[in-house]
């Protein structure tokens, strides 16, 4: 299901931003860029605005910010992995290195299962390292491949 | 309610029953100000006994366990969200009640909220066992609605 939605690039090693606001940008600017959503702006207003509400931090030093709203064309997923980690307010205080974006439509049936499914591939320490360890994209399909199959 | 001072408070959830009634009652405490955290526990013994009672297979079973039960975390969060009631989830598999207690011990938490929900079957039975249980282990509050 996350390797459908995925290329290579749709993979971003490493992400620059050092903050929250800066990587949730860092996202938005390259969806922009590969024409998965229109409007940035309205975009990044709304996404730093459910940041604000509801953290998409996990554990582990994982964060799945994400997006259900009308102003995205279709579902997408982005993969970041930033080496210094960033302060996402986790629960267990980790700064978050491994970020997946999504976005979809308001009705999506896949946005929940996706999340889920990241989720769920991101509680094995195993492949939490293998991604934080991945020199680049090519690297980064192969740990979702393999995971998924 | 007004739960005055305690900022963070974490949910248990034990089931999709659970979540529902939670988003429909949780503004029966005062939610300004506050952050919950939305912790789904799944109990690897009670899935061994249920897979045993249905004769499926463990494994398979546990993963579509959790599959749903992140499906309905995000659900929660996002219906949380839209009443502008700030959360964080996670999800832990193991000993449900010391899985509870040391994610409330290493997150510092001091206030436990529960569903007053008692689902018939296993998962009643069960999370009545947990809650007694975390009455006698648990030093600080627990609140149900």
């Amino acid at each position: 299901m996350i390797k459908e939605l995925l290329t290579k690039e749709r993979i971003i090693i490493p992400l620059t931003g050092k903050t929250k606001e800066e990587i949730l940008r860092e996202f938005v600017d390259h969806a922009k860029e590969l024409k998965l959503i229109d409007d940035s702006e309205q975009v990044y207003n709304r996404i730093l605005e459910l940041e604000n509400i509801g953290s998409s931090a996990l554990e582990k030093g994982i964060a799945l910010p994400h997006i259900r709203d009308n102003i995205i064309r279709n579902i997408f997923v982005l993969i970041g992995i930033s080496k210094s980690g960033v302060d996402f307010d986790s629960i267990d205080g980790e700064l978050s290195t491994i970020i997946f974006f999504i976005g979809a439509q308001r009705n999506d049936k896949k946005y929940l299962p996706l999340l889920s499914k990241i989720s769920q591939m991101c509680s094995y320490g195993e492949t939490r390292e293998s991604l934080l360890n991945a020199h680049n994209v090519d690297e980064v399909m192969g740990v979702i491949s393999n995971w998924e199959t | 309610m007004i739960l005055k001072g305690e900022k963070r408070i974490l949910i248990p959830i034990f089931s999709e029953k659970d979540m529902l009634y939670l988003i429909k009652n949780i503004e029966k405490i005062d939610t300004e100000g506050k952050e919950f955290i939305l912790l789904r526990l799944i109990d690897e013994q009670m899935t061994k006994n249920v897979c045993q009672r249905l004769r499926r297979d463990p494994e398979e079973y546990l993963s579509s366990i959790i599959d749903s039960a992140w499906n309905n975390l995000y659900y929660f969060q996002e219906e949380l969200t839209k009443k502008e009631i700030h959360s964080k989830v996670s999800l832990k598999t193991g000993n449900a009640l010391n899985e509870l207690i040391d994610f409330g011990k290493k997150t510092k938490i001091k206030v436990i909220l529960f569903s007053r929900l008692l689902d018939s079957g296993f998962e009643g039975i069960f999370k009545e066992k947990l809650l007694k249980n975390l009455l006698i282990s648990w030093e600080e509050t627990i609140i149900i609605i």
